[in-house]
């Protein structure tokens, strides 16, 4: 048996790092376990060439067909939107844009505002004091002002808008309707070690400039050097539970593939909407018939994606459209809540640039935008380097019939059952992206754009995962209590977006580390009585 | 019984004054021995530091470097400090045999007495001793007789001593200290005459670091020379790329990534700042057309019409870091509008980084983000002809054109599989 830990954090994504991180200051021994291995930033994509045929190989965003021996299958076959996500040091952080709007304090109320879903336990004005701590972390480029927040600050320069950027601002400006310049974690500055981004456009399939934040290269090393011990090509298969139904510590697969028990005091889950539920399930026993943690029955349930509406066309001038980060504004202007439209909530459009040249070729050629023969190369020429598009991140409610749960044949490179995913789009959420599709279109006219492309939802596109381990402060209706704390655990702690009430319209990673670093510290406040 | 505890403290005190003398003096030493970048030659990759055994080709045949740590039997852990001295300023061994000049103490011959002296004292105290046999040369024996170096020292090799030049201040004499002596900038950068000797060792003499090629590399003019040398460098541009590898002008390749690892991001600013008010005072070779950006590349590239030979291939290989512009994202990617390298009369290196592709740059142990890819087995010779002329021809870039044939002699003589010996490792 290994030696005991004070606490245990399994996954060392954008909430485990954060967390681990902030308990750093109890000095307690903290312990993290990682399925996935430490990232080398020469062997990322932008690195090379080929970057954007490995986005169809070992930096494809499913882990279904990126298949790497750190990641675990999952069987999203009866979903509309596939999962995607990234396994290793920094999780998801690794492979995300890097766009990181808050929530808006009426996301956290729309029970009281809409009459849907429910109201969160926690409201905005209690994180914000953690969203600015994360921002300084993670090292966040925006603009003060965007009038769709409450005033916050940013610690660098936003990103520039480049020639496309510049053109929807325009459009927006004509049509007179909402737009800012995205905050990212890309970094503008020299910022915490970190170089700047110097605009090559490869972001998603990770940042060998190290310019786009992941927990690797932000929280990581800070808590690492305060003493956090982080344990990689760990994959956990179970938390194991003691006669005082509590939490005795998790038995996992070491490097070697070697059956380890590591007993914890406190143990806490970062391992996404979908591996948290996973985990939770693959550890029932005789006294959690139902899974860990789950006699209110909503451990999977509820699963929340956000379907992405895509919407892009082409302009008649080359627009720099595949250089720099893909995202560099936003809009809000169709986020709150308007009696006028047939569905409640909202979106927000996000402005995309274009693609590389391979994808743009691939994509087209798919469309039936590229033909073959004599005139091929003059149809590309029209298309390379001219694509502006946008997408609208709809809010998702939570619904019953959207869940996780076990596969019943499907394992992992262990033999640990793995996830299976049901989902579909509600109806409120489909009249939402049908408006959002519209007033694209309209945008897009305004920018000058022609050949309009709608992609709805995007495919690949399931990379928020959320809601799964609910949050709220009736045993009977949630997972785990308004600071984190699972209700029939109570050394048992939950961080990541599983436990997010409703979806909100934005990328949800600056909230899901907001919420982490806000559980830290109710964690840190309330040591003496913490499993009162 | 106090009397005692205070003579103990005394004695103690003395001892850790002493102990500290002796690890700044050990310190000064390890500086020198980076500032002379000595384990870039007496070391192998993946081998003990200093234990030599590094192979190198010279006109006469293979050499291979020697063990230079303390070990008695195979180091020189018998040599006296004068045996040192002979063997660093004069090239000769303590057996009283003459080194070949690949060893550059032609270079290190300026070297101060108190400099050799720490050197001596890190090399014999600091260094660990590793026990590693050395390695026999293969040179043919009716050329491997010694006695001629002695014949070539006399011709070629520079009277020992440094003589500060009083019309120059001391920034700029500490700078011409570092570059001819220590820092053997020369063995590379300054052209070789018919016996291999380099044709200059200081300041006074044009020849002195005008660019050579050695071995399918074109180490760059460090003069005044305003395309093809440093001319548009300011002091800030040579000390940020001694630093780091990288500035707003161009990135290191070759065995100067090497340097910049082991050597230069190790100097202090100040010696940093004197090597650069050094090189800022050699002036040019030759009167230069100054390198003029020209938008009519990217203009074209950006509209689609890349009819220029070489510029499709320009756009379907390069443009993705270098861009439509040429101008890159310096100082991470460099660009290839007006840079030195690329506006070379010698396309050697252009040649040789398109086809092999460029290691990290490792800065105080802190690697660099991005790599040069190796382009050999994706381009054909005729492919790379075509890019590297049109680099060469465009955004106000004037070099001569570059042949198949070019590419194809280098192409050969770099390839990976050879187990041939590459002249001071420059491959």
């Amino acid at each position: 048996m290994l030696d005991k830990v004070d606490v245990l954090i399994i996954g060392s994504g954008a909430s485990g790092a954060a967390a681990a991180w902030s308990l750093a200051d109890t000095k307690m021994r903290i312990l993290c376990l990682e399925q996935g291995d430490w990232m080398q930033q020469s062997d990322y994509p932008s690195n090379g060439r080929d970057w954007e045929a490995r986005q169809f190989g070992d930096y494809a965003t499913r882990p279904n067909i990126r298949a790497r021996p750190t990641d675990y299958p999952i069987n999203d076959d009866a979903s509309p939107i596939k999962v995607v996500n990234f396994n290793g040091v920094g999780g998801s952080t690794i492979m995300y844009t890097g766009h990181y709007p808050r929530m808006h304090p009426s996301d956290f109320k729309v029970r009281s505002l809409d009459g849907v879903a429910a109201d969160w336990p926690v409201d905005y004005a209690t994180l914000e004091p953690f969203f600015a701590e994360n921002d300084r972390m993670m090292g966040v480029s925006g603009l003060a002002g965007d009038p769709a927040y409450p005033p916050k600050t940013a610690p660098m320069p936003p990103l520039p808008l480049g020639k496309s950027g510049a053109r929807f601002g325009r459009a927006m400006n004509d049509l007179g309707w909402h737009w800012w310049p995205s905050d990212t974690t890309l970094a503008t500055t020299e910022y915490d070690g970190r170089a700047p981004c110097i605009n090559l456009g490869h972001c998603t399939p990770a940042c060998t400039q190290g310019a786009k934040a992941s927990t690797d290269i932000t929280y990581w090393p800070h808590a690492i050097r305060a003493g956090v011990e982080l344990r990689t090509r760990c994959r956990v298969r179970e938390i194991t539970t003691g006669a005082d139904g509590m939490a005795s510590g998790v038995i996992y697969y070491d490097a070697d593939g070697k059956e380890q028990f590591q007993p914890a005091e406190i143990v806490i889950l970062a391992c996404n909407g979908i591996g948290t539920p996973r985990l939770l399930l693959n550890s029932a026993s005789a006294r959690f018939p139902n899974g860990l943690a789950n006699s209110s029955g909503l451990v999977g349930k509820n699963l929340m994606f956000h379907p992405y509406a895509q919407i892009y066309g082409y302009v008649d001038e080359p627009v720099d459209s595949n250089r720099a980060p893909p995202l560099c504004l936003w809009s809000q202007e169709f986020y709150e809540t308007d009696p006028n439209r047939d569905f409640v909530r909202g979106y927000t459009f996000q402005f995309g640039r274009g693609v590389g040249l391979v994808t743009e070729a691939v994509s087209s050629a798919a469309a039936g935008r590229l033909p073959w023969g004599a005139d091929h190369h003059a149809a590309f020429r029209q298309l390379a380097n001219r694509r502006i598009g946008l997408s609208a991140i709809c809010e998702d409610l939570p619904e019953d019939h959207n869940r996780v749960t076990l596969d019943p044949v499907l394992k992992d490179s262990h033999g640990i059952p793995a996830p299976k995913v049901e989902y579909t789009i509600g109806a409120n959420t489909q009249r939402m992206m049908a408006h959002s599709i519209a007033r694209a279109h309209e945008i897009l006219a305004a920018a000058g754009a022609r050949n309009i492309a709608v992609e709805s939802p995007i495919l690949n596109g399931g990379w928020h995962l959320l809601g799964t381990a609910r949050m709220g402060r009736d045993p009977a209706a949630s997972v785990v209590n308004e600071w984190g704390r699972c209700h029939d655990v109570k050394n048992l702690f939950i961080i990541d977006g599983s436990i997010w009430v409703t979806s909100g319209g934005v990328n949800p990673t600056s909230t899901i580390q907001a919420l982490a670093l806000y559980i830290a510290d109710a964690i840190k406040q309330r040591l003496a009585t913490l499993f009162d | 019984m106090i009397r005692l505890s205070l003579v103990a403290t005394v004695l103690a005190s003395l001892l850790s004054v002493a102990a500290a003398r002796a690890e700044d003096a050990t310190a000064r030493g390890e500086y020198l021995a980076r500032a002379g970048d000595c384990v870039a030659c007496h070391s192998v990759p993946g081998g003990k530091a200093f234990a030599g055994g590094l192979k190198m080709a010279t006109p006469v045949g293979t050499i291979a470097t020697t063990n230079i740590t303390p070990d008695p039997e195979t180091g020189i852990g018998r040599y006296t400090l004068d045996d040192f001295d002979r063997a660093l300023r004069r090239g000769v061994a303590r057996d009283g045999h003459h080194l070949y000049p690949a060893m550059p103490y032609p270079s290190y011959a300026v070297m101060a007495d108190d400099d050799v002296r720490a050197l001596y004292d890190y090399f014999m105290h600091a260094v660990p001793p590793v026990r590693q046999a050395n390695l026999p040369s293969d040179i043919p024996s009716h050329l491997s007789p010694r006695w001629p170096l002695a014949v070539w020292n006399a011709l070629f090799a520079p009277s020992p001593g440094f003589t500060p030049n009083p019309g120059h201040d001391a920034r700029w004499n500490r700078g011409a200290y570092l570059v001819e002596g220590l820092g053997h900038c020369g063995a590379c950068h300054t052209p070789r005459g018919w016996a291999w000797q380099e044709k200059s060792f200081g300041a006074g003499d044009p020849a002195f670091l005008a660019g050579a090629n050695l071995d399918d590399w074109s180490a760059s003019n460090l003069r005044r020379n305003v395309a093809t040398g440093l001319g548009t460098w300011s002091e800030a541009d040579i000390i940020a790329f001694l630093k780091t590898g990288h500035n707003t002008h161009a990135s290191a390749y070759g065995s100067m990534s090497e340097v910049i690892a082991n050597s230069t991001s190790y100097l202090t600013d100040d010696d940093l700042a004197a090597i650069a008010a050094y090189l800022v005072s050699l002036p040019a070779t030759q009167a230069e057309t100054p390198w003029r950006y020209d938008p009519a590349t990217a203009t074209a590239l950006q509209s689609g019409h890349a009819d220029a030979p070489g510029a499709r291939l320009y756009a379907g290989s390069c443009q993705a870091c270098h861009r439509e512009t040429g101008a890159a994202a310096p100082p991470y990617v460099p660009p290839l509008a007006g840079n030195p390298t690329v506006l070379d009369a010698d396309p050697a290196s252009l040649i040789n980084v398109v086809l092999n592709g460029t290691a990290p740059l490792v800065a105080k142990g802190r690697p660099d983000a991005y790599r040069m890819p190796q382009f050999r087995a994706q381009l054909t010779n005729r492919q790379v002809a075509e890019i590297v002329t049109f680099m060469r021809a465009s955004w106000g870039n004037q070099a001569p054109a570059v042949t198949a044939d070019e590419v194809a002699a280098i192409r050969k003589r770099t390839e990976p599989s050879t187990d041939r010996i590459v002249p001071l490792r420059m491959r």
